[in-house]
């Protein structure tokens, strides 16, 4: 469970990102986060990773405060975060060397991971042979090496094109099915938003605070899509935003 | 299904690229070969309108310079083993200062040494290193090493400098310590500047290496060219240079092979 009480930042210049912002997310639940661009989400998403330190409040992960960046979180960040200089092969297995896995164990998580986000053949290709979608897989491949209990994502699929848009969203529902991984997700995007979000958390513009916190029951579904329910959610989401409908 | 077609078929062609490198090395062979003709005529030509014993024909050259390999090897070798010596001994200061120059805090220590002491022309400094060190090739070796630390830490520093936090960041979400970010990060992403510093510097080792070995020695290449120069040996000084110029040359391909074997990424 990942708790965030009265988080407030303000950077060194400044400017106040984030003003007192408490929700929670609980085990197993995905939450998405949407606000106006510059209203701090992806500032919450680097407190919550325990890369950056809120300067008031705290974030509680399964009760115990976060203080830097912990081995049972991956954070996925905007366009990928993916080495250039490493094959996709390595890209992926980074964050197992790094926390010492034994490298055969490293070789078995690999394949197999490869297997799963369908690049078989492209273990030795580098991040700029690949396309976007590619790219996105292979990113969330390198987090879920690590058996996340959570994961962290920073407008996964903002630079992919509406149809690699929805396959990768579809990919993620079946990897949430499958791990019951807690997974908070930042996006400007209120279709991507009420699809994927059980929780829907709205931030208003800077210094973001939360405008109000949506329940989303019928989200993470592939079919949602399709729903009445779906559209009425994205309604009232474009409404809380300040967008007409 | 249409759509890992598609995926495939894209990734294959960013494959072909790559493959298509060995076509490259082909095109590269051929010019080589060119280059060499060309100049091997014009040179030719040059000496058969000058006829001046300074400038004789590439076929008395190449005769010559197998008739002096016995006798110009151990020269070779001292050359090689002080210019080699000298560079690496400048690589193992100038990567690690560099790297953790990434820092603003270390930068703003290492970089006003930069400012101060990087423009000295150091080649300068030789009386003062040979009265140091003496006439042997400690004093060699310093000199060198002296001229192409600063060429490569320079560059390292710059390169280091202006790798994203990006990168750091995402590295540091995966629980990497400061270590793991030279190894995975900073190292990597700065290599291949590295490897052009050392390209550029392989050609400033040579020239300095020449100066070096232009007095109080009687061993390397240096003195072999000067020698023959003094005994008016013309042929000989020629042996002397070519030796050199192969000595710069495999040095280069070296550097080239590292930068294919650990930058494919580029």
């Amino acid at each position: 469970m990942i708790e965030a009480r009265k988080v407030s930042m303000t950077y060194p210049d400044g400017t106040e990102a984030l003003k007192e912002v408490s929700f929670s997310v609980k085990k197993g639940e995905i939450c998405s986060i949407i606000g106006p661009s510059g209203c701090g989400k992806s500032t919450l998403l680097f407190i919550f990773s325990g890369l950056l330190k809120p300067t008031g409040g705290e974030v509680f992960i399964n009760g115990r405060p976060v203080n830097s960046p912990r081995k049972d979180v991956s954070l996925i960040l905007q366009d990928y975060g993916l080495f250039p200089w490493k094959n996709v092969r390595d890209n992926i297995a980074v964050g197992m060397k790094i926390q010492g896995f034994a490298e055969n164990e490293i070789e078995k998580a690999v394949n197999s991971l490869i297997k799963k986000i369908g690049l078989a053949g492209f273990e030795r290709s580098y991040p700029k042979q690949l396309s976007g979608g590619m790219r996105q897989r292979v990113a969330f491949a390198r987090a879920l090496a690590l058996k996340p209990s959570i994961m962290l994502m920073d407008e996964p699929f903002s630079s992919l094109d509406a149809l690699s848009r929805e396959k990768m969203q579809d990919f993620l529902i079946q990897i949430w099915k499958e791990t019951s991984t807690t997974i908070v997700l930042v996006t400007h995007n209120i279709e991507e938003a009420v699809l994927l979000g059980k929780k829907i958390v709205v931030l208003t513009e800077r210094p973001g605070t939360v405008k109000e916190i949506v329940k989303n029951e019928g989200a993470a579904r592939t079919e949602y899509r399709y729903e009445e329910e779906y559209f009425e959610r994205c309604r009232e989401v474009r409404k809380l935003i300040g967008l007409k409908d | 299904m249409v759509g890992r077609l598609n995926g495939g078929l894209s990734g294959l062609s960013g494959l072909g690229r790559l493959n298509g490198l060995n076509g490259l090395n082909g095109l590269k062979i051929r010019g080589c070969i060119f280059a060499i003709v060309v100049i091997l005529v014009l040179w030719a030509v040059g000496a058969s309108l000058s006829s001046s014993p300074a400038l004789p024909s590439p076929l008395i050259v190449v005769i010559s310079f197998i008739s002096d390999l016995p006798e110009l090897i151990p020269h070779m070798l001292v050359s090689a083993y002080r210019v080699i010596y000298s560079i690496l001994l400048a690589l193992s200061f100038a990567i690690p200062i560099g790297l953790i120059s990434y820092k603003e805090k270390i930068d703003s220590i290492v970089s006003p040494f930069i400012y101060l002491l990087y423009p000295i022309p150091h080649i300068v400094l030789l009386p003062i290193i040979i009265l140091l060190f003496g006439i042997g090739d400690a004093s060699k070796i310093f000199l060198i090493s002296m001229i192409v630390f600063f060429q490569i830490l320079v560059t390292a520093r710059d390169a280091a400098r202006n790798v994203s936090d990006y990168y750091i960041l995402s590295l540091k979400s995966l629980g990497a310590s400061e270590l793991d970010v030279y190894r995975h990060v900073i190292f990597p992403a700065t290599l291949p500047k590295i490897l052009t510093a050392m390209r550029i510097s392989i050609g400033t080792a040579i020239a300095v290496l020449f100066f070096a070995e232009s007095f109080a020695t009687s061993s390397g290449l240096g003195y072999f060219i000067l020698d023959s120069w003094s005994r008016a040996d013309y042929n000989s000084l020629y042996s002397g240079i070519i030796s050199m110029a192969l000595l710069g040359f495999s040095l280069y391909l070296f550097v080239e092979f590292l930068e294919k074997k650990f930058c494919k990424w580029v």
